[in-house]
């Protein structure tokens, strides 16, 4: 175990929480992405809903490290 | 025989319900005002995860969100993001919320707060802001079991009934609430939330694939459907980015919402739930939004909206409308009857208890509350039973009030420095700004390009927090003890050379 590990995981998670929060809420992105076309438009909203879901995944994952997990016996 | 098809599910339904309630009852003890409010903190991660989805989308979901969709297009898939949002925000609150919880005994949200800043006043200036802002809710649910046993009568009740059916079923429901108190909330969650967002969730791909093989498709529809508000448009270009930023910041800002960290057994139950119910919330949102766009096309959809879900399971036969109308009444119960436990709750514990100057013990205190809360409910529901379609306009009203507690309870939980004064100067302020401007501009604030009267409040209500607490700092003893309050988050580690304090990377900023 590297003695960053645990920032570089800190930052991980960050950065997974602030893409998420781009993904959905960048007002510019959603303007250019939902803008009449049916594919493109579901496509944004199917896959950034999907992006947020695996981040939540990849934060667990990440956590795992450092979140005793006695409470789940 | 359709009529008895309908209303017979819902009394299968019913009885299930009540079995397992019963059955949960069994080798039980009496409970005291913790017990009753927070369920012995106790539960594992797939109840937490149902309790959560079911507390989180209530059944209007099925109604009025989905009429939305079915009227305006993609804006109606605004609650999927907020919602995944909020799932992200249960991570980052869960180690500061449970351990705080478990070590002070805390039993509501505005209990938490009133720990935090060490303050009565800002413990019922929260509680009575989430009983205001929650109160509309109650008359959502009830009124949208409306519309269920309208449907379900298949013609032979009209909505002018069905309001009585359907808050009859509500407060029936609610005795097992009333005696069980959050134990009863989490057992129901578990079977009401498999009825309506498991089985509900096969039920709307099932309707949708048929509605795609069957002439429904999406290139039935416009482009003004798959557009968003954008720059030049007359709703603002600014207006769904409020609706998703009020959604996901009030979204934890719900009494019912926040106790239910309270009822897991740790963090990383918390944790593992909020995995669990990530892709269970996308899913049944966005199979639900495309449902309503798909179906926005069969007749009948585009004079009622709100009735699309009925409407389209109409097409399928009776049966099917049958498990529509019980999927609804299963969402509703588990949001209603969480409602009036939390709101209950909070009434006995952070408005009588403050009032009567003493901690209570006694759950009675609480099912009283309970009681009280239900039957206004039933009456607001009653008078107005014949708005329907006004439903979601009620519901970003209340998400307006409710966000103005957003700065106190994020900033309170991941900031040291915030003081009780600037919480309760940062709350009121807020919550004057959006219901003044709410009552102004109901959908807007003209000149702000689409942006709601509720993100207006929070604009103002934390720039009024940071404000104060860096004018008038808090005095060094009030600081020792929120340092010892947030020392005691730091997360033991299992690997403990690379600890970090305070685990995923959430120590609290100095």
């Amino acid at each position: 175990m590297q003695p960053d590990a645990g920032a570089r995981r800190r930052r991980a998670i960050a950065a997974l929480a602030l893409a998420a929060l781009v993904l959905t809420l960048f007002p510019p992105l959603q303007w250019w992405l939902a803008d009449g076309d049916k594919a493109v438009t579901l496509a944004y909203f199917l896959l950034s809903g999907l992006f947020v879901v695996g981040s939540v995944v990849a934060i667990a994952r990440l956590d795992e490290a450092d979140e005793p997990t006695e409470d789940e016996r | 025989m359709d009529m008895v098809i309908g209303y017979g599910a819902v009394a299968l339904l019913f009885a299930a319900i009540v079995f397992a309630l019963e059955r949960s009852r069994r080798g039980g003890r009496d409970q005291d005002f913790s017990e009753y409010a927070t369920a012995g903190r106790s539960f594992g991660s797939w109840f937490s995860t149902m309790a959560f989805v079911n507390t989180w989308y209530p059944g209007t979901m099925f109604v009025s969100f989905a009429g939305l969709a079915a009227a305006s297009g993609v804006i109606g898939f605004y609650f999927v993001p907020y919602s995944l949002l909020a799932v992200v925000l249960m991570f980052f609150l869960a180690r500061p919320v449970h351990v705080w919880g478990k070590q002070h005994d805390l039993r509501t949200q505005a209990d938490l707060l009133g720990l935090r800043y060490d303050s009565r006043t800002v413990r019922v200036v929260a509680a009575v802001i989430g009983i205001v802002a929650s109160f509309p809710w109650l008359i959502l649910g009830m009124q949208s079991l409306t519309l269920v046993f309208t449907y379900l009568s298949f013609g032979r009740v009209d909505a002018s009934d069905a309001v009585y059916i359907g808050i009859a079923v509500v407060v029936a429901r609610q005795i097992w609430t009333v005696r069980m108190g959050a134990r009863g909330i989490v057992v129901g969650d578990m079977v009401q939330g498999v009825v309506a967002y498991l089985f509900g969730t096969l039920l709307i791909f099932g309707l949708l694939a048929w509605l795609l093989t069957d002439g429904h498709g999406f290139d039935q529809l416009g482009p003004d459907v798959f557009t968003l508000p954008g720059p030049g448009s007359a709703t603002g270009s600014l207006y769904y980015l409020s609706l998703v930023l009020t959604g996901v910041l009030g979204g934890w800002c719900w009494p019912d919402i926040f106790v239910r960290l309270f009822a897991s057994r740790g963090p990383a139950t918390i944790k593992r739930a909020a995995v669990q119910a990530a892709p269970l919330l996308f899913l049944f949102g966005v199979g639900l939004v495309l449902l309503a766009i798909a179906g926005s096309t069969v007749e009948g959809v585009r004079a009622a909206p709100d009735a699309v879900w009925f409407i389209v399971a109409g097409e399928a036969g009776p049966l099917v409308v049958a498990a529509a109308g019980v999927c609804v009444v299963a969402a509703t119960m588990g949001n209603v009857s969480a409602n009036l436990q939390a709101l209950g709750a909070q009434t006995a514990n952070d408005v009588v208890g403050v009032v009567r100057g003493r901690r209570v013990e006694d759950a009675r205190v609480g099912q009283v509350a309970v009681a009280l809360l239900c039957l206004l409910a039933a009456a607001f529901a009653v008078s107005t039973a014949q708005k329907v379609s006004g439903l979601v306009e009620l519901a970003m009203i209340s998400y307006a009030g409710i966000a103005q507690l957003a700065p106190t309870l994020f900033l309170g939980i991941f900031w040291r420095r915030g003081t009780a004064l600037a919480a309760t100067v940062s709350m009121v302020a807020g919550f004057a700004t959006a219901a003044w401007l709410q009552w102004r501009h109901p959908t807007s604030v003209p000149g702000l390009e689409g942006v709601t009267a509720g993100v207006v409040g929070l604009a103002v209500n934390a720039a009024v927090y940071v404000v104060v607490t860096l004018l008038r700092p808090a005095p060094r003893a009030e600081r020792e003890r929120v340092d010892r309050l947030f020392d005691a988050v730091a997360a033991p580690s299992r690997q403990a050379t690379a600890a970090p304090r305070g685990g995923l990377g959430l120590e609290p900023v100095a």
